[in-house]
């Protein structure tokens, strides 16, 4: 027992001490000396004066339990130590402590600092609602619930770090998501003993499967319909404190090619736009280094009038086309980065004019050919197409060696870099889960989840991929029921 | 890590089908209608059929003789059967068989690249890629991916018989007739050719444990072997009706010279396509024989998976730089043909009965 003693006070006073806005306020009430301590950065001072001060001066008989009870304010909390009034009081909470009690109080009078609710950036959407979720973490625990109303919706606790502690809530969905998954998030965020974390994106990385592969194993959104469309499927989020995004998990490789968009739209035209843009990644990755290897090792398989137009606009460029085409994605690279780095205003205009400017001067000068910059063009927007920014940062980044590839042994070398990226996909797992399902293993009823998109009558049941504890969403003999003519 | 090993490496039975026919399906079928139809002429086409179906009857033994005994697979048969010395030996010889085959696809893939397309690319280059891949996949991977990568290549590659059909526009049918003029001996000949080819089913004797449904793997082994031989058969009456038999005679890559007239507006020399994605016809093949060399190594040995691994990686690529020359690697290739003709098409119906007579004489002494 910590608080016998008057001079108690102090203690908490020198655990504070780097601290110049520490206020430690003494009131006279019935004779007793009434502390109030707070860090008044931190606080709400209407707040502060309203409900505690001002409160405590109308007591007619004052006691700790009696304050606990009485005092107008949610959340209230007896501390048997001045260490843990200390920690109370450095998240904003104001201590109270009246002369000779053992016990110490500490309420909530704290404000935090955030953003406003805005519209998403990185996912940005047409279709569907547009509010995104913002730094803190009481904010988005709100948003959720009122995306989820679920009664089984579970949002657990779990402290992580030691230094400088960052809550981490665990949502799913009690009787939906696969109980082993749900153990083996809980178990590996309980397993990291760190001093702090600064994201989540660095969170994901920590609960990452695969440490040295350059894909990424988990979902990050900042789309709270996406979080909750994602939960009722039967996977799981993770929340972080001081952090924007929320992690989804297990996460397959199609579900970094899906967009919310997929499920407002019409199926016909999300099931286009699916082809069109898993086309446009795979002509992201393979064009630059199809051109590297037909032009250095096999023309032949070029139709003639084909090769006359190459033969020509490649007519006056000296160099290899191994180093043509790095020289080209390394400039795209660089107009991409710049672009990311600037202001908006500045960025837009450097772009454009970067672009232009440096394309047409490039093939002027005779660096390029015109048919390269028209496949640089190509697999840069092919690219941006990945509605995950990591997973678009990925293909950037994957073309580089298997243009390598290309230009060491041709059109067998881009197939040997198929091949290892096809091995490396199939033993990757999320969370223990395989990375290329639906595909393999096969699950023939997840295609719809997946790669197309159906009718929403045929979504009758959840997908099997995230093993959920219970996959009926409606019945599908009652949606697929005929009726008769005239009936 | 929660899960027991087993229910986390079986593989549903299904995948059993892309298994067998994607072992099955290698560097053969790019140049096996010259071989046959040096033997058979323009019967070839029949000896493939008649190949086929004795390996439906092998099949069928090789699925009754796993199910005789708790033993199931080839390793634990031999010592149950042989003792645990003659047991060794005959592990050993189907590891060696392994070996070969193994090497022999290795040896042929790359020659084939680079005979077709980088003439100056030396051999123990293109192999010691082969052999890198190989281990790479199995690394970490085990039978679980042995499993994806054919069930991915499958799809990823049969999309090819689809081309192979357009060579039939020039095709003189007048050159399967007469038909039924090979006398049975040449026939035989025909039928012991197609081997090679055909050779891959064998791989059921290793696979068998690691199968959910038992009861179902039969079913699929036969669907596999019997769209390997259909397929085997439709590029071999393909070629007799494209090549004049003159031509046909040398030429050592049929399927591939019939490529060289297929045309899309966009491509021309459809071999130079066809060629690298072979890369993944034979990535299965590679892993498959790799893999079952390692289990044998852990049979024979007691050493592990990984390091088993490595040691008949090193090995394969010794033998495989032996071989430098074109008439070796065709002599290399028809040895592990006879070899494997012996091993998978013949010894079965023996290791069935020497099984049969083991668990009936302990049966009897109990």
């Amino acid at each position: 027992m910590w608080f016998t003693k008057k001079d108690r006070i102090d203690d908490v006073a020198r655990q504070l001490a780097h601290s110049p806005d520490f206020m430690c306020r003494r009131i006279e009430c019935k004779g007793r000396n009434v502390y109030v301590l707070f860090l008044s950065n931190l606080i709400n001072h209407a707040h502060l004066h309203q409900n505690v001060l001002s409160f405590i001066h109308e007591q007619q008989h004052i006691s700790i339990d009696q304050l606990a009870r009485c005092l107008p304010i949610g959340a209230v909390s007896i501390c048997e130590t001045e260490k843990e009034m200390a920690s109370y009081i450095r998240d904003g909470w104001a201590g109270i402590y009246i002369e000779k009690e053992k016990r110490g109080l500490v309420v909530n009078i704290a404000e935090k600092v955030e953003r406003s609710l805005e519209k998403a950036e990185t996912e940005s959407l047409v279709l569907g609602p547009k509010m995104s979720f913002t730094e803190s973490i009481d904010t988005n625990i709100r948003i959720l619930r009122q995306n989820v109303t679920d009664p089984k919706l579970v949002t657990e606790k779990i402290m992580i770090g030691v230094r400088n502690p960052l809550e981490v809530r665990v949502v799913y969905i009690e009787d939906i998501a696969d109980e082993t998954n749900v153990q083996t998030v809980k178990q590996r965020l309980e397993e990291l003993h760190i001093d702090e974390v600064i994201d989540s994106s660095v969170l994901a990385q920590m609960l990452d499967d695969h440490a040295y592969t350059i894909f990424p194993q988990y979902l990050l959104t900042e789309l709270p319909d996406r979080l909750a469309y994602s939960l009722l499927k039967g996977r799981i989020g993770i929340f972080v404190d001081r952090s924007p995004t929320v992690i989804i998990c297990p996460t397959t490789f199609f579900s970094f090619f899906e967009t919310t968009e997929d499920i407002y739209l019409r199926w016909a035209m999300s099931t286009v736009l699916r082809a069109v843009r898993m086309l446009g990644i795979f002509a992201s990755i393979f064009l630059s280094p199809l051109y590297v290897a037909v032009i250095t090792y096999h023309y032949e398989v070029i139709p003639s009038a084909l090769l006359l137009t190459i033969g020509e606009s490649r007519s006056r460029v000296p160099f290899p086309p191994v180093i043509e085409a790095l020289f080209l994605e390394f400039m795209i690279e660089l107009l991409r980065e710049a672009g990311a780095r600037l202001p908006t205003k500045v960025g837009q205009t450097m772009g454009i004019v970067g672009g232009i400017v440096l394309g047409q001067a490039a093939v002027d000068a005779g660096f390029t050919s015109n048919v390269l910059i028209i496949i640089v063009a190509l697999s840069a927007l092919g690219s941006f197409t990945a509605p995950s920014y990591e997973m678009g940062a990925t293909i950037r980044i994957l073309r580089f060696p298997i243009i390598l590839l290309a230009a060491f042994w041709g059109l067998v070398g881009i197939f040997i870099g198929v091949s290892i990226l096809l091995i490396h996909l199939l033993k990757m797992t999320s969370l223990g889960r395989p990375y290329l399902s639906p595909i393999y293993p096969f699950r023939f009823t997840d295609m719809k989840y997946a790669l197309i998109r159906l009718p929403v009558r045929f979504y009758h049941q959840r997908p099997k991929t995230n093993r959920p504890q219970n996959s009926r969403r409606f019945s599908w003999r009652e949606a697929m029921k005929r009726k008769d003519l005239d009936e | 890590m929660m899960k027991t090993p087993n229910e986390r490496l079986s593989i549903n039975a299904y995948l059993v089908f892309f298994l067998v026919h994607t072992a099955q399906i290698g560097l053969g079928i790019v140049g096996v209608q010259r071989v046959i139809f040096v033997e058979a002429r323009q019967d070839a086409w029949i000896a493939v059929l008649l190949s086929g179906l004795w390996i439906h009857l092998v099949v069928f033994v090789i699925c009754q003789t796993l199910k005789l005994s708790e033993h199931d697979n080839i390793f634990s048969l031999h010592t149950f059967v042989y003792g645990r010395v003659f047991g060794w030996i005959a592990n050993a010889a189907v590891v060696v068989y392994f070996l070969m085959a193994y090497t022999s696809i290795l040896l042929g893939y790359v020659e084939m690249a680079l005979t077709w397309m980088y003439p100056d690319f030396p051999l123990w280059g293109g192999a010691l890629i082969l052999v890198i891949l190989t281990v790479y996949a199995l690394y970490g991977g085990g039978f679980r991916l042995v499993a994806g990568v054919s069930f991915l290549t499958f799809f990823m590659a049969i999309w090819v018989v689809v081309v192979v059909f357009q060579p039939l526009k020039y095709a003189e049918w007048i050159h399967l007739l007469p038909i039924f003029e090979a006398t049975p001996k040449q026939m035989m000949n025909g039928v012991l050719k197609t081997s090679y080819t055909m050779l891959g089913f064998e791989v059921l004797y290793i696979i068998y444990p690691f199968v959910k449904e038992k009861e179902r793997v039969h079913r699929y082994a036969q669907i596999g072997v019997m769209l390997t031989t259909f397929l085997v058969a439709a590029v071999t009456v393909i070629a007799i009706a494209f090549f004049s038999p003159k031509q046909l005679d040398v030429t050592i890559w049929a399927s591939l010279s019939m490529f060289t007239i297929v045309k899309f507006s966009f491509i021309e020399r459809f071999e130079y396509i066809v060629i690298p994605l072979w890369l993944l016809v034979i990535l299965p093949n590679l892993l498959m024989f790799m893999w079952a060399m390692t289990r044998g190594g852990k049979a024979l040995f007691r050493i592990k998976q990984k390091y088993g691994l490595f040691l008949f990686a090193c090995l394969s690529f010794a033998v495989a730089i032996i071989f430098e020359k074109r008439a070796t690697i065709n002599e290399f290739i028809d040895q592990v043909g006879w070899y494997g003709f012996w091993l998978s098409f013949v010894y079965p119906f023996f290791l069935y009965v020497f099984v049969r007579m083991k668990t009936w004489a302990k049966g009897s002494t109990k």
